[in-house]
C-alpha cells in the first residue's frame, strides 16, 4: 500500500472524499446540474478517451452511441402508448432492467460500428464514425413510430424516480458508476486484452504479423467503448428524463470531442476534468446571458475560445498541464522528482498519462524499406 | 496442436510456384519459383531492389501475389492472410523495424508469445506465474534485452531494437523464421553476436535470411539464393555462389567493393 503516500495516491484520495463529500454540502443545483451532469458527460468522453488513447481509434461516433442507449432505455421502460405518437412501443419494464437491455444493445451497436469501421484508420476512420453517427441522427428523426420523430419522449424515472426528488442518490448511483467504470478500464489496459489494444494502437501491421485478427480486436475495443458511452445514456435519460433527437445531434458529437481535448485525450481523467470545466462554462455563460446575447451563441463562443486556447497552450489538455506544471516545480524544488516507474504510476489512479495521441493516428506503417546502402 | 502428417513433415518449409507481384507498371517479382527444406538456412542476396523484401511480403501474406503460388509446410497459402499464417508457423522480422512504441519489451515480447497462442482477448491481467512470462523472460535473454526488460521500446537503443524484432519473430515460436536484414545498422560487435544467435537456433527451425553483410549471410547459410530484378538467377551453396561469374558480376561485384573501401 506505498502507493497511498504516494503523490498519485494522496491526490486520488483526497479527490475521492472532495466528491464523496460533494453533494453533502452543496445546494442542489450544484449536485444535480453540474455534478452529476459532469459526470454523466465525463463517462461519455471516457470513451472516447479510452479508444483514442489505447487503440488510436478516435471516434466521433460515442455521442450517437449514448444516444442510442437512452432511447432503447426509454423504449424499455416507457408504458406502451406514453410516446408523443401514441404508438404502442414501450415495453413498460422496470428502471434497471430497461438500463441492462440498453447498455447490452448499446455494446453491440458499438461492435456493429466497429466492424463497420475496423478496417479504416486515421481520417478516414474518423469519417467513418461520423457518417455513422449522423446517420443514426437521422434514423432516429425520420422512424417517427420508433424513436417519437423530433418531440421524443417524455417521463422517463430512473431506478429512484425523478433526479430531483433525490440529487444526493442519483449523484451517488452517477459517481459509482464513473468510478467502476474507470476502475475496470484501468484494470483492462493491463490485460491481455488490453495490451493487444494498444498493439493495434502502435503497429496493425505487426499485430497481425505476430498472429492477431487486427480488426477482431478494434471491434473488441470498439464494443467496449459502446458499453462505456451506454452507460452514459442511460445515465443521461434519467438524468433528463425526456429525450429527443437533439441528445444524437452533431453538436453533442462535437460536445464529447471537446470535452475530451480540453481534459487531455491522452488522459482517462482528462475526460472528468474536460466535462467540469465544459458545464462550468456552460452555466457560466447562462449566467452573462443579460448582454444581450443569447445564451446559446454566447455559451458556444466561450466554449470555441477556450477550446482554441487549450489546443494551442496545452495540446495534451488541462491534465497535462498540470501534469507538466507539477513536474517542473518539484524538478526545481530539487531532487523530489521521482524516478519513472511504471509500477508506481499504475497503481496510483489518477492522472496516468499514455502515450499521446493525436486527432488523426497514423496509419499502418508500410515497410518503406529505405535502403542501408 | 499436432504436428501433422510424414508427408507434412517432409514437404517443404517453403515452396514458391511462377510467383508475381505487380505493383502497377512495375513488376517487383516475376516467375520467383523455389523451394526451402524443412530446417534449412537460406540466404537471399541480390542489389537494392531485386525484391527481396516483396518476396518475404508475400510469404508472410502482407501483398497477395499477383501470379503463381505459395504453399508452406505442404499446404497452400496463396491466399491465407497473414495471421493465419503466422498461426501456421511463420515469423519474421521487417527491413525497417516495426514495434511497439508504447509499450515495453516485456509487453512486446509478452504479445508476441500470445499471438500465437488461445487466449489473446482474455480481459484478465496475467498471473505472476503465468508461463508467457517466464518464456519471455527467456526471449529476452537470448536475444540479449534482459536488461531492459522493463525499458519503453521507444528509449531502446537502434541496435537494441534490431534484437527487439529478431526477439519478437523468436517468441512467435516459428517453424518458418523470416529475417530480412537483420544486421542493418549493427555495429561489428552486435553483428557477431546476432551471428553466433542465428548459428545457435535449433535446425527445428527452417530459417530464410535476406542480408547484405556477407560475413552474416555466409556464416549462417547452407544455401544462397541471388535474385536480380525480380527473379532468382542463381541457386547454390556458399562457396559455389563466391565463385560464381554471375553473381561476382551482378552483385558481389560492387558489395565486396563496398566492404573492403
Ligand atoms: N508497396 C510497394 N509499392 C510500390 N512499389 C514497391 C512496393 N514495395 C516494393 N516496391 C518496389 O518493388 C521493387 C522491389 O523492392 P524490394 O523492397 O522488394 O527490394 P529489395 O530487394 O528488398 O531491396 P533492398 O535491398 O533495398 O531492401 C522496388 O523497385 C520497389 O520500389
Ligand atoms: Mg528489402
Amino acid at each position: 500500500m506505498s502507493w497511498v503516500r504516494s503523490r498519485q495516491g494522496i491526490v486520488t484520495i483526497v479527490a475521492l472524499l472532495i466528491l464523496v463529500v460533494y453533494p453533502l454540502v452543496m445546494p442542489r443545483f450544484w449536485v444535480l446540474s453540474i455534478g452529476s451532469y459532469s459526470i454523466i458527460l465525463g463517462i461519455a468522453a471516457l470513451s472516447l478517451v479510452f479508444m483514442s488513447g489505447y487503440g488510436g481509434m478516435v471516434s466521433l461516433a460515442q455521442a450517437a452511441l449514448a444516444g442510442f442507449a437512452a432511447y432503447m432505455l426509454a423504449l424499455a421502460t416507457l408504458a406502451p402508448s406514453t410516446n408523443a405518437t401514441g404508438s404502442a412501443i414501450g415495453f413498460g419494464l422496470p428502471a434497471l432492467a430497461g438500463a441492462v437491455i440498453a447498455v447490452v444493445l448499446t455494446t453491440a451497436l458499438g461492435a456493429l460500428f466497429g466492424a463497420i469501421s475496423a478496417r479504416s484508420y486515421g481520417t478516414y476512420f474518423l469519417m467513418l464514425t461520423l457518417a455513422l453517427a449522423v446517420g443514426f441522427f437521422y434514423i432516429v428523426l425520420q422512424n417517427y413510430e420508433i424513436f417519437g420523430g423530433h418531440i421524443g419522449f417524455a417521463g422517463i424515472l430512473g431506478p429512484t424516480g425523478q433526479p430531483r426528488a433525490n440529487p444526493e442518490v442519483f449523484y451517488y448511483i452517477c459517481l459509482a458508476t464513473a468510478t467502476a467504470v474507470y476502475l475496470g478500464l484501468r484494470y483492462i489496459v493491463r490485460s491481455q486484452l488490453g495490451l493487444t489494444f494498444q498493439g493495434v494502437r502502435d503497429n496493425p501491421r505487426r499485430m497481425a504479423a505476430l498472429g492477431y485478427r487486427v480488426a477482431a480486436h478494434r471491434i473488441a475495443l470498439f464494443a467496449i467503448a459502446g458499453f462505456v458511452a451506454g452507460l452514459s445514456g442511460v445515465l443521461g435519460a434519467w438524468y433528463r428524463g425526456n429525450i429527443s433527437p437533439g441528445i444524437v445531434d452533431l453538436s453533442r458529437t462535437i460536445d464529447v470531442l471537446i470535452i475530451a481535448v480540453i481534459g487531455g485525450l491522452g488522459y482517462p481523467i482528462g475526460a472528468f476534468v474536460g466535462a467540469v470545466v465544459f458545464v462550468l462554462m456552460d452555466v457560466f455563460a447562462s449566467s452573462i446571458s443579460l448582454f444581450g446575447f443569447s445564451f446559446d451563441e454566447r455559451f458556444n463562443t466561450l466554449i470555441g475560445v477556450g477550446f482554441v486556447v487549450i489546443v494551442l497552450v496545452a495540446p495534451d489538455g488541462l491534465v497535462g498541464l498540470a501534469n507538466r506544471a507539477w513536474q517542473s516545480a518539484t524538478h526545481r524544488g530539487g531532487g523530489r522528482r521521482r524516478a519513472v516507474d511504471p509500477l508506481a504510476a499504475e497503481a496510483g489512479l489518477l492522472a496516468a498519462p499514455m502515450p499521446a495521441t493525436s486527432i488523426a493516428p497514423s496509419e499502418p506503417a508500410g515497410d518503406g524499406t529505405p535502403s542501408n546502402k | 496442436m499436432t504436428f501433422g502428417t510424414a508427408a507434412e513433415v517432409s514437404a517443404p518449409a517453403l515452396r514458391l510456384q511462377g510467383v508475381g507481384r505487380r505493383f502497377g507498371a512495375l513488376q517487383a517479382l516475376h516467375d520467383v519459383s523455389m523451394e526451402v527444406a524443412a530446417g534449412e538456412r537460406r540466404a537471399i542476396l541480390g542489389p537494392n531492389g531485386a525484391g527481396k523484401t516483396t518476396l518475404f511480403n508475400v510469404v508472410a501474406g502482407d501483398f497477395l501475389p499477383t501470379s503463381g503460388s505459395v504453399e508452406l509446410f505442404g499446404k497452400d497459402v496463396t491466399s491465407l492472410t497473414p495471421y493465419a499464417r503466422t498461426r501456421l508457423g511463420v515469423c519474421r522480422t521487417y527491413q525497417t523495424s516495426q514495434l511497439f512504441m508504447g509499450l515495453t519489451v516485456a509487453q512486446s515480447l509478452f504479445l508476441a508469445i500470445r499471438g500465437v497462442q488461445r487466449g489473446r482477448f482474455d480481459p484478465r491481467r496475467p498471473k505472476a506465474d503465468d508461463p508467457a512470462r517466464a518464456h519471455s523472460n527467456e526471449v529476452a535473454e537470448t536475444v540479449g534485452l534482459t536488461s531492459v526488460l522493463q525499458s519503453p521500446v521507444g528509449s531502446l537503443s537502434h541496435g537494441q531494437q534490431r534484437q527487439l524484432e529478431v526477439g519478437m519473430a523468436l517468441a512467435g515460436k516459428p517453424r518458418l523464421l523470416m529475417l530480412d536484414e537483420p544486421a542493418a545498422g549493427l555495429s561489428r560487435t552486435e553483428r557477431v553476436v546476432l551471428t553466433e544467435l542465428l548459428q545457435r537456433l535449433p535446425r527445428d527451425i527452417t530459417v530464410i535470411l535476406v542480408e547484405h553483410d556477407m560475413d552474416v549471410a555466409l556464416a549462417v547459410a547452407d544455401r544462397v539464393t541471388v535474385m536480380a530484378e525480380g527473379t532468382p538467377i542463381v541457386e547454390g551453396n556458399p562457396s559455389e555462389i563466391q565463385a560464381n561469374r554471375t553473381v561476382q558480376d551482378i552483385y558481389l561485384g560492387h558489395a565486396v567493393g563496398v566492404h573492403h573501401g
